[in-house]
């Protein structure tokens, strides 16, 4: 009787003794939420979906030597006897969410020593130019094979294509951040194509290899302010794809991209 | 659009946080006599809500004088 | 109770309290990010950055849920009590992990840019007719600041000075923020991830509040349900049936639960809504002749209503009338703190 008349009278007060049983409880109960919510954690954190295979070495600085070009956007190509046609396209961006055209500008159709560090995803190159004043250095043209570097073509094939998949901000979806895309990205995104960054559109076939295009308007200039409504969304484009050398160039009409 | 929301926010924040460090040490004995002497760390934990909240603040500090006006003055 | 105010009224409980939101946020942490890291390696490896913004995101979101569900949980059951007892401390380290949250987002995310990090947070994501890129963002900030609203005015000041109506008021806006951070995940992160495990957690997490939400409100809607009409004298039964040092809540029309409380053979009426945070004072004890709020225990004696000195909270107390072994009720309300003499049962004399 007076047992069970103690457990009914035991009652929490915050600032007195706490009885037996009540903290028993409390013990229990805490130890519950708290494991409960490791549970919860490691759901989730282990159902994570791959970022992708990118890398980014921001230790190493790198130096290419090759033709620098701004137009649509900033690049750099470089003698590459693994890429066809024996020469490979690296985009350039600079540090931050930012273009590399203002940078490399003076220096368009020049043969150039660029120094920065590299990143790279499914054999795509991109380069985050140094901010050193010297980063970007005139070469003497009898050094480097002018001729051989010289851009492709304007258009080798031009066909129309309709293309699902998302409009990217390369820099990150190469690898400055892991996932770069999607709808959490979207605001980086902008502030990337915003800032110069080259937009591409990346599609996913259905054995989940990634097809990258470099975005151009009709007219084959830059299409940043085009793409930034539509970055991180699942779209469709109606556009005409154009094969320059080692570079597959979208040129897209913006009034005939479709929202997913 | 945004620079109009950030303008109106940080307005809102820079009156709360000259409001708050003048009621934090000031007026909180006035509304509150019970926080009258309160120490240091309390104000400062007062202070936040003090920011955010000032449009009500004002309004209790306001009234907190008139009363504590009538009081001294009893035969008017 | 308020004599003076102190940053915090520590006792015992509370560190034990703290200490296990502190391990267990610090502990959620970790095995996030050692999960995350275990999980994507090498060129996968997810960024840092990332991981952190993920690692408090989640940790705030279950906060916000264990917050949420406390309520209900010591309503159904007397044993969580000791849980509600310092929620406020959740509810700031709530606030705390999600601030922490938004911060390494606007740096991350906002950051580095060619718009100030805010310029960028309000200027994006405009386009409202297409639900994938529906704001997410401002649905986070929004939610942010309602949690700082809540965790700035958590101490007792506020709650005395914006008068306790007020105070509960502004923070049953916690419900608000739920609705705005359950949209932010829903239009922000389910948009990008692919897992069906997500939406599945959300929606378990969103089922278990509005579950236990539901079965306290029937609970005390069949407590409310044994109302007395307001007529001049409310028969309160036989009194002899509460165990001593408790009480029995009654219900009377147009009326605030009221508490009739027994101390060996007195009773004594008062409202069953602590001057505190409306706790359940029927609900509570007699402990050292003063009834003590099952919440935070505050104290008031029975007979007047007043917390016994130096403390000056007062609730209202009504008139008794022992009518031939029965406890009568006058169901007017006294004013706060007025002495009633207490009823004895056994004694079929008149009290008053």
């Amino acid at each position: 009787m007076s047992t069970d008349q103690n457990r009914h009278d035991e009652f929490f007060v915050g600032y007195l003794p706490t009885p037996q049983r009540v903290r028993r409880f409390a013990i229990a109960a805490s130890i519950s939420l708290v494991a409960g919510a490791a549970l919860v954690g490691i759901v989730v954190a282990s159902m994570q979906q791959s970022p992708g295979m990118g890398t980014w070495d921001t230790s190493t600085a790198t130096t290419f030597d090759g033709l620098a070009l701004v137009d649509p956007y900033a690049m750099l190509r470089v003698k590459d006897t693994t890429a066809s046609g024996g020469v490979s396209t690296i985009l350039l961006v600079s540090e931050g969410k930012f273009g590399a055209a203002d940078r490399i500008r003076p220096f368009h159709g020049k043969a150039v020593r660029i120094r920065g560090t590299i990143l790279r995803r499914d054999g795509r190159r991109m380069l985050e130019v140094s901010s050193e004043d010297n980063a970007v250095e005139l070469l003497n043209p009898r050094e480097s094979a002018l001729s051989e570097l010289a851009p492709a073509p304007r258009s080798e094939m031009e066909s129309p294509v309709s293309l699902r998949g998302e409009m990217i901000d390369p820099k990150c979806y190469i690898g400055a951040m892991k996932p770069g895309g999607g709808k959490t990205h979207k605001a980086c995104a902008q502030l990337c194509v915003g800032g110069g960054i080259p937009p591409m559109f990346v599609t996913r076939d259905s054995k989940g290899r990634e097809s990258y295009f470099l975005v151009v308007l009709q007219d084959g200039s830059a299409a940043n302010e085009a793409a930034i409504p539509f970055l991180g969304d699942p779209t469709e484009i109606i556009g005409e794809l154009e094969l320059r050398g080692d570079l597959n160039v979208l040129r897209i009409d913006p009034k005939k991209i479709v929202r997913l | 659009m945004a620079l109009f929301i950030l303008s109106v926010l940080g307005g809102y924040l820079a009156v709360g946080v000259v409001f708050g460090l003048a009621f934090v040490t000031r007026g909180i004995a006035r509304v509150d006599s019970v926080a009258h002497g309160a120490s240091v760390a309390v104000r400062a934990l007062l202070l936040p809500g003090s920011v955010l909240l000032w449009p009500i603040l004002i309004r209790m500090w306001i009234s907190a004088l008139r009363k504590s006006r009538i009081e001294r003055q009893p035969s008017l | 109770m308020s004599v003076g105010y102190v940053t915090v009224q520590w006792t015992r409980s509370k560190r034990v309290y703290d200490f296990v939101i502190a391990g267990g946020v610090l502990a959620y942490l970790a095995v996030f990010f050692a999960i995350g890291k275990l999980t994507w390696g090498g060129q996968q490896a997810i960024s840092d950055e990332i991981l952190l913004i993920r690692a408090l995101a989640t940790c705030a979101i279950t906060l916000l849920h264990i917050v949420l569900c406390i309520g209900p949980l010591a309503r159904l059951s007397p044993r969580f009590l000791p849980l509600l007892y310092n929620r406020r401390h959740l509810g700031v380290t709530t606030f705390l992990v999600a601030a922490l949250h938004g911060l390494v987002v606007l740096g991350y995310y906002h950051g580095f840019g060619r718009v100030n990090p805010l310029v960028s947070l309000f200027t994006n994501d405009i386009d409202f007719l297409v639900a994938g890129s529906l704001p997410f963002q401002i649905l986070g900030v929004a939610a942010l600041v309602i949690l700082a609203v809540l965790a700035a005015t958590s101490h007792d000041f506020w709650l005395k000075n914006l008068s306790a109506r007020t105070w509960k008021s502004i923070h049953m806006s916690v419900y608000a923020c739920y609705a705005l951070v359950i949209a932010h995940v829903a239009f922000g992160a389910l948009q990008s991830e692919r897992s069906t495990i997500y939406p599945i957690l959300l929606a378990v997490g969103v089922t278990t509040v509005t579950a236990l939400h539901c079965a306290a409100g029937l609970k005390e809607r069949r407590i409310d349900s044994r109302s007395s009409p307001a007529i001049a004298w409310v028969d309160l039964g036989d009194c002899r049936e509460i165990p001593d040092g408790r009480a029995k809540s009654v219900r009377v029309a147009g009326q605030p639960r009221i508490a009739v409380f027994r101390s060996g053979d007195c009773i004594s009426v008062v409202r069953g809504v602590c001057a505190h945070q409306g706790g359940p004072l029927a609900e509570g004890r007699i402990i050292d002749g003063c009834i003590t709020c099952p919440w935070h225990g505050w104290q008031y004696r029975p007979a007047d209503g007043q917390s016994p000195p130096p403390f000056q909270e007062k609730i209202v107390t009504y008139q008794l009338h022992n009518h031939i072994g029965r406890v009568m009720l006058d169901p007017a309300p006294l004013p706060p703190g007025t002495h009633v003499e207490p009823a004895r049962i056994g004694s079929p004399s008149d009290v008053n």
